[in-house]
C-alpha cells in the first residue's frame, strides 16, 4: 500500500509545497541576443555522462529533470508533478507533468522518463545513484514507477542533483552511443550548434511548458520563462580577454569574473557583479596508501605544517572564507565545527616534532598537480612551498589534466593533489563522503570508520542519523589526517548593467532574466 | 664605414645581452627579495620604492623573479643551442658528406620540422613531467632540422672546394679530411646559425611557459612571470609588460650579437640565413 | 614543371609518415586519456573504467591505431567523439581560420617588408636603412603572444578600438572577420615582417649591383622605378624563401595566438586534443598541418620557375 509522502519526506521536517498556481507568468521584455563568455569549452554536451561545469551551464538550459534542485539546494519537482514514496522506501511512483513538449515537437512520456534513466543507470556521471533500482515499470503515460532493490534514502537527492544531471531525453536518442545522442531536451532553450573551442548556440523554445506549480525560477527548479532570442556561449580561455570582452560590451554575463577584475569594475554602472559564496571546497587531498602519506603522524605533521589562509588568499585571489567543516554552514547536513580548532593553526614546531616522531628522513614527497584550474596549481604551489619551509622533501609534478587524473587514480606513485570540489558539497553529504568510500577511495586505503560512516548515510531513514554519519566521517578525516580542507572558494559572476533579474546560481541561468 | 656600422650593432647586442647575462648572474646578490617568497597582503601592488616592478598575484617580487626567471631561460637557451648545435652539425655532415643517407636523413629532418614544437613539448610535459630538462629536450628536437640544414648546405660547399676533392682523389682519410678541412669551414656558419637559435629558444621557452609546460612553479621564468599575470594583464599591466620588455632585450641582443658574427665571420653568409 | 610537381609530391609521403610516426609514438607514450576529459575533475576510477569501456578505450592502443590506419587508406581519418564529429569535418571547418590568420599575417608582413627592406637598400647604411632594420629586428625579437596580449589590452580594452577574441566567418560578415583577424595577424606578422625585411635588403643589394640594372638605370628610369620593378623582380626567389619558411613558422606561432585571441582554429583544435588525448583528431590534425606544410613548400619551388625561368633547366 502506497502511502503519499512528500518527496522528501525523511529528510527535512519542513517539506515545501509546491506554490499554487497563477496563470500569468513573470512579466519582461522579449527578445535579444545575449552571449555568455566561459573559459573551459565542454567535453561534451552529452549532459547525462559528465561532471565538467563547461557541459552543465549549457546543457541545463537545454534539458531538464524529473526533480532538481530550489535555490537552497534542496530537491524540488521539475518534469514531475511530485513523487508518492511507499511506507517500505522501496517503490517510488513519479508522477509526470502533462503536455510537457520536447523540442522536437514530441510530448514527454514515461516511457521517455524509462528510457532516459535506464541510459542513466548505463552511462551517467553519477550512476551509483541507479544502482538500487531494481526495475522501472510504466503503468501509463504520466507514471513511472521505480522499485529500489535497497532502502536508499538519498535517493531524491541523488537523482535531483545536477552533478552529471539525470536529463530526460526522447526515447529514441537514448539508444545512442555515449557522445552522440542529438541535444532534444524539455527545457526553455532548444539547442542550436555546437562549435568547439568558439561557441554552442541555443534559441527560445517557444513551445516550452512552463511548470505552473511555481510563479517564477527557484535554483533549477521553478517557473522558468525565456526571454532572449538566443543564447550563445563562448569559449574564451584567456581571463584578460574575457573580462575585456565584458567591459567593451561584447559580452553580457561571464560564469566568472576575475577576482581583481571585480574589484576594479565593482563602480562600472556598465557592468553588475554578483558575488557567490561559498563556491567550492578547496581540498589537498592525500594518498593513505603510498609512501611518506601513509605514515599518519606524517599526515598530522602535513596538516600542521599547512598556512591555510595563505594557500587560500592566493589561489582564491582573495575571495575567500576559512571554514573547516565538510559542509557548508547553515546547510542540512552540516556537521559543525566543534573540536576543530587544533587542527587548522598552522604549527611549524609541532610539525617538525610530528616529523621526527615518523622517522622522516627526506624521503620525496610528491605533490601532483593539474595547470588547468588555477586554484589547484596554487594551491599545489603553495602548500609544496609550506610543506619545504619545515625540512620535507616535496617535489611539485604540474601536469595536464588525463596525467594527473590517471595519476592520482593509482594507488602509488602520489602523495598530495589538490582538488577544488564544486558541485559536491553543494548536493549535499554523499559524494563528499562517497568520495573517500567505496571500492575506489579518493585516499586509496579505504578507511573502516568512513566506510561505515558512509553506511549509515546511505541507509539511515533519520535525519539525524544522517548528520551524525557526516559529523563521524568528519572526525575521522581530522582526527587521521585523511585529506585537508583548506577553505571555501567564492566566485564572481557578472553582466552587463542591462541585463535585468538576473540572479547567480550554480550556472549562469538565461530564463526569467532580459534585457533592458 | 660598414666596419664601424657592424661594430655598433654587434655593441649595441653586447651591450644589451651582457646587461642581462650579468644581471641574471648576479640574481642572488641584486635582486631585492626572494623570488619565490609570497605575502599574500601584497598582491598586485603597483611598482613603488620598495618593489620597483610591482608584486604578482602571490605577492611576489616582480624584479626579483625577473632577474632569476633570466637565468632560467638563458639557460635553456643555451642548452638548447649548444645540443642541437651537437646533434644538427652531426645529422648536417653526414647528410652532406655521405650522398646515401642525404636523402634519407633529410626526409626524416624534414618531417620534424613539419611537426609543431610546442605539440612535442606538450606531449613531453605530459609523459615526463615539465620540468626544464623536458623543455631542453623538446626545443632541441624542434630546432635541430634547420642547424642541420644550415650545416648540410655548409658540408655540401666545403666537398666542393678543389683542395678537398683533390686530397679525396689521393686517397686520404675521411676523418682526416673532416677535421682539417670540412668542419673548420662550416665553423662560421654553425656558430651563427646557434646564436640565432639562441635567441629562437629564449622566446620558445617562453611560449611553452607561457601554456603551462615549462619549469613547474614557484621558479620564475620570464615566460611564466606573463603566464602568471595575463589573467590580470588590466590590473596589473607590469607583470605582463616587464618580462616582456626584457625577453625583447635578450633576443634583441642574441639577433644583433648573430647580425655582426656573420658579418665579421663570413660576409658572403648574409643569404644563407 | 609537372615533373618536379611530381617529385616533390612523392617525397612528401615520407615525410608525412615521419610526422604519423611521431604522433603514434605519442600515443603509445603519453599517459591518460579521453576519459579524464568527459568524467570531470572529481570523478572515481569507477567512473573512468564505465566510460573507458563505453568508448572502447579499453582496447589496446596498438589494436585502436590499426583501426585507425586501415580507416586512413579509405580516405577516413576517424571520428572525435569529445566533437560529435567526423575529424575531417573538424579540421575543414578549422583550416579557414588558421589560413586566414596566418596568410594575412604573411601578406601584412610582405606588404611593410618589402617596401622597408627596398628602402633600406635603396638609402643602404643611410639613416632610414638603419631605422627600417633597426625596427625590424625589433619585431623579429618581440614574443608574438606577448605581443598579442599588449594588443588586446591597449587597442581592445584602452581604446575600444578592436574585438578582444573570438572569430566571425568571412561569409557571415566581412567587415567582422576582418576585425576578428587583424589584430592576432598584426601580432603573427611583426614576427615574421623582419626576416622579410632583411631578406628583401641584402638580396636588393645584391641585385643593384648587377649589370641589367645599370642597364635600366642607363636607360633614364627613375630610381623609385628601378627598385619597383627590376630590383624587386630580381630578389623575388631569396624573398619568397623566407615567405616560404615564414609561412611554416606562423603555422608554428598561430598555435599560441589562436589560444591568446580565442580563435577556432586548427592549432588551438590539436594542442585542445592533445590536452584530451583526443588521438584520432591529433593524428588527423597533423598529417594535415604535416601536408600544407609541404605543399606550401611545394608552390614556392613552383613560384621559383615561374620568377626565375634560369633554374627550369636545373629543374
Amino acid at each position: 500500500m502506497l502511502r503519499r509522502r512528500t518527496f522528501n519526506a525523511g529528510l527535512l521536517a519542513s517539506a515545501a509545497l509546491p506554490m499554487p498556481a497563477i496563470a500569468q507568468g513573470l512579466q519582461g521584455k522579449r527578445g535579444g541576443d545575449v552571449i555568455i563568455a566561459q573559459q573551459a569549452q565542454p567535453p561534451t554536451l552529452d549532459a547525462q555522462t559528465t561532471t565538467a561545469q563547461a557541459s552543465r551551464n549549457i546543457t541545463l538550459h537545454v534539458y531538464e529533470t524529473l526533480f532538481t534542485r530550489d535555490e537552497a539546494s534542496n530537491p524540488k519537482p521539475d518534469l514531475a508533478e511530485g513523487v508518492d514514496i511507499a511506507a517500505d522506501g522501496l517503490t517510488y511512483r513519479f508522477t509526470l507533468r502533462t503536455g510537457v513538449k520536447f523540442h522536437n515537437g514530441k510530448t514527454m512520456t514515461s516511457a521517455d522518463v524509462k528510457a532516459s534513466m535506464e541510459r542513466y543507470g548505463r552511462i551517467g556521471g553519477s550512476a551509483y545513484a541507479m544502482k538500487p533500482v531494481a526495475a522501472i515499470e510504466t503503468p501509463d503515460a504520466k507514471t513511472v514507477v521505480m522499485k529500489l532493490s535497497s532502502v536508499s534514502p538519498g535517493f531524491i537527492e541523488a537523482i535531483s542533483s545536477p552533478r552529471a544531471p539525470f536529463a530526460i531525453m526522447p526515447e529514441e536518442e537514448c539508444a545512442k552511443p555515449l557522445g552522440q545522442p542529438a541535444m532534444i531536451g524539455t527545457g526553455p532553450f532548444r539547442f542550436v550548434e555546437f562549435r568547439p573551442d568558439s561557441h554552442a548556440k541555443l534559441a527560445r523554445f517557444d513551445d516550452y511548458v512552463p511548470n505552473t506549480n511555481y510563479q517564477k525560477r527557484d535554483g533549477f527548479a521553478g517557473r522558468k520563462t525565456a526571454f532572449f532570442d538566443t543564447v550563445t556561449f563562448r569559449f574564451m580561455p584567456e581571463g584578460g580577454a574575457r573580462t575585456a570582452g565584458l567591459q567593451t560590451g561584447e559580452l553580457q554575463v561571464l560564469e566568472a569574473l576575475d577576482v581583481a577584475a571585480a574589484k576594479r569594475l565593482k563602480d562600472d554602472k556598465n557592468v553588475r557583479t554578483y558575488e557567490m559564496m561559498p563556491w567550492a571546497f578547496q581540498t589537498l587531498m592525500m594518498n593513505t596508501n603510498w609512501g611518506p602519506t601513509a605514515n599518519v603522524d606524517i599526515r598530522r605533521a602535513i596538516q600542521a605544517a599547512l598556512d591555510l589562509e595563505e594557500i587560500m588568499a592566493i589561489c582564491s585571489d582573495g575571495l575567500y572564507r576559512m571554514d573547516p567543516a565538510w559542509q557548508y554552514p547553515g546547510t542540512n547536513y552540516f556537521p559543525g565545527i566543534d573540536g576543530l580548532d587544533a587542527y587548522i593553526k598552522q604549527d611549524q614546531a609541532k610539525a617538525r616534532a610530528l616529523l621526527q616522531k615518523a622517522g622522516y628522513k627526506g624521503e620525496e614527497l610528491e605533490v601532483v598537480t593539474d595547470n588547468a584550474f588555477r586554484n589547484h596549481l596554487d594551491t599545489g604551489t603553495v602548500a609544496a612551498q609550506q610543506l619545504r619551509a619545515v625540512g620535507m622533501n616535496v617535489k611539485l609534478s604540474v601536469m595536464d589534466w588525463p596525467t594527473v587524473l590517471n595519476r592520482r587514480t593509482r594507488p602509488d606513485g602520489w602523495n598530495l593533489w589538490p582538488l577544488g570540489m564544486g558541485i559536491e558539497p553543494y548536493e549535499g553529504p554523499y559524494n563528499v563522503v562517497g568520495f573517500f568510500s567505496g571500492a575506489q577511495p579518493v585516499q586509496i586505503k579505504a578507511d573502516p570508520v568512513i566506510e561505515e560512516a558512509q553506511k549509515r548515510l546511505t541507509t539511515d531513514l533519520s535525519l539525524q542519523g544522517r548528520i551524525d554519519a557526516v559529523k563521524q566521517f568528519q572526525a575521522r578525516v581530522y582526527d587521521q589526517a585523511i585529506s585537508v580542507k583548506v577553505g571555501d572558494i567564492g566566485i564572481v559572476q557578472a553582466t552587463r548593467a542591462n541585463v535585468v533579474n538576473y540572479a547567480p546560481y550554480r550556472i549562469p541561468r538565461m530564463w526569467d532574466c532580459w534585457f533592458a | 664605414m660598414i666596419a664601424v656600422l657592424t661594430r655598433r650593432s654587434f655593441l649595441t647586442g653586447l651591450l644589451l645581452f651582457g646587461l642581462i647575462v650579468v644581471a641574471a648572474m648576479l640574481a642572488g646578490w641584486i635582486a631585492p627579495f626572494d623570488p619565490v617568497k609570497n605575502n599574500y597582503r601584497y598582491r598586485l601592488g603597483a611598482p613603488n620604492d620598495i618593489f620597483l616592478v610591482g608584486t604578482d598575484r602571490f605577492g611576489r617580487d616582480v624584479l626579483s623573479r625577473m632577474l632569476y626567471g633570466a637565468r632560467v631561460s638563458l639557460r635553456i637557451g643555451l642548452a638548447v643551442a649548444v645540443l642541437s648545435g651537437v646533434a644538427g652539425a652531426l645529422a648536417g655532415l653526414a647528410a652532406g658528406w655521405w650522398s646515401r643517407a642525404d636523402p634519407w636523413l633529410m626526409r626524416v629532418m624534414d618531417g620534424l620540422m613539419a611537426f609543431p614544437g610546442l605539440l612535442l613539448a606538450i606531449a613531453l610535459a605530459a609523459t615526463l613531467g615539465p620540468s626544464e630538462i623536458t623543455v631542453v629536450v623538446a626545443l632541441t628536437v624542434a630546432y635541430t632540422p634547420r642547424t642541420a640544414r644550415v650545416m648540410r648546405g655548409a658540408v655540401l660547399v666545403a666537398r666542393a672546394q678543389d683542395y678537398v676533392e683533390a686530397a679525396r682523389a689521393v686517397g686520404a682519410r675521411t676523418g682526416r679530411l673532416l677535421r682539417h678541412h670540412v668542419l673548420p669551414a662550416c665553423a662560421a656558419p654553425l656558430v651563427v646559425q646557434q646564436t640565432y637559435v639562441f635567441a629562437i629558444a629564449i622566446l620558445a621557452e617562453a611560449v611553452l611557459s607561457f601554456v603551462g609546460v615549462g619549469p613547474p612553479p614557484p621558479q620564475p621564468t620570464l615566460g611564466s612571470i606573463i603566464a602568471d599575470g595575463r589573467d590580470a594583464m588590466v590590473e596589473a599591466p607590469w607583470i605582463t609588460l616587464a618580462p616582456g620588455v626584457a625577453i625583447a632585450m635578450l633576443v634583441l641582443g642574441l639577433n644583433l650579437l648573430g647580425d655582426g658574427l656573420r658579418d665579421a665571420l663570413d660576409p658572403r653568409m648574409r643569404r644563407m640565413l | 614543371m609537372f615533373r618536379l610537381a611530381a617529385i616533390r609530391l612523392l617525397a612528401a609521403v615520407p615525410v608525412l609518415m615521419v610526422v604519423s610516426l611521431v604522433s603514434f609514438g605519442l600515443t603509445l607514450l603519453v599517459p591518460g586519456d579521453m576519459a579524464a576529459e568527459m568524467a570531470g575533475p572529481s570523478a572515481t576510477a569507477a567512473d573512468l573504467a564505465r566510460i573507458r569501456g563505453e568508448l572502447g578505450l579499453d582496447r589496446p592502443p596498438l589494436v585502436r591505431m590499426a583501426s585507425w590506419y586501415s580507416g586512413l587508406l579509405h580516405g577516413d581519418l576517424g571520428r572525435s567523439v569529445l566533437l560529435n564529429q567526423g575529424v575531417t569535418e573538424a579540421i575543414l571547418e578549422r583550416l579557414p581560420v588558421t589560413l586566414s590568420l596566418t596568410c594575412l599575417a604573411l601578406g601584412l608582413a610582405c606588404l611593410a617588408g618589402i617596401p622597408a627592406g627596398l628602402v633600406a637598400a635603396a638609402k643602404a647604411r643611410r639613416w632610414p636603412d638603419q631605422a627600417a632594420m633597426g625596427a625590424a629586428l625589433v619585431g623579429l625579437s618581440l614574443p608574438d603572444f606577448w605581443l598579442g596580449l599588449v594588443l588586446i589590452w591597449v587597442l581592445g580594452v584602452k581604446l575600444n578600438l578592436m574585438p578582444t577574441g573570438g572569430y566571425v566567418a568571412l561569409s557571415a560578415d566581412a567587415v567582422g572577420w576582418l576585425r576578428s583577424i587583424t589584430l592576432p595577424a598584426g601580432a603573427l606578422a611583426l614576427t615574421q615582417l623582419g626576416p622579410i625585411a632583411r631578406m628583401t635588403r641584402s638580396a636588393a643589394l645584391e641585385v643593384a649591383d648587377s649589370d641589367f640594372i645599370r642597364t635600366a638605370r642607363a636607360k633614364g628610369l627613375t630610381e623609385p622605378r628601378v627598385y619597383a620593378r627590376h630590383v624587386l623582380s630580381g630578389a623575388l626567389v631569396p624573398i619568397l624563401t623566407v615567405v616560404g619558411i615564414g609561412f611554416g613558422l606562423s603555422l608554428g606561432g598561430a598555435l599560441v595566438i589562436e589560444q591568446v585571441f580565442s580563435l577556432p582554429g586548427v592549432g588551438r583544435l590539436v594542442i585542445g586534443a592533445v590536452l584530451r588525448r583526443d588521438w584520432p583528431v591529433i593524428q588527423g590534425g597533423l598529417l594535415l598541418t604535416a601536408l600544407v606544410f609541404v605543399m606550401v613548400n611545394l608552390i614556392v619551388d613552383l613560384l621559383y620557375l615561374w620568377v626565375d625561368p634560369r633554374l627550369r633547366s636545373n629543374a
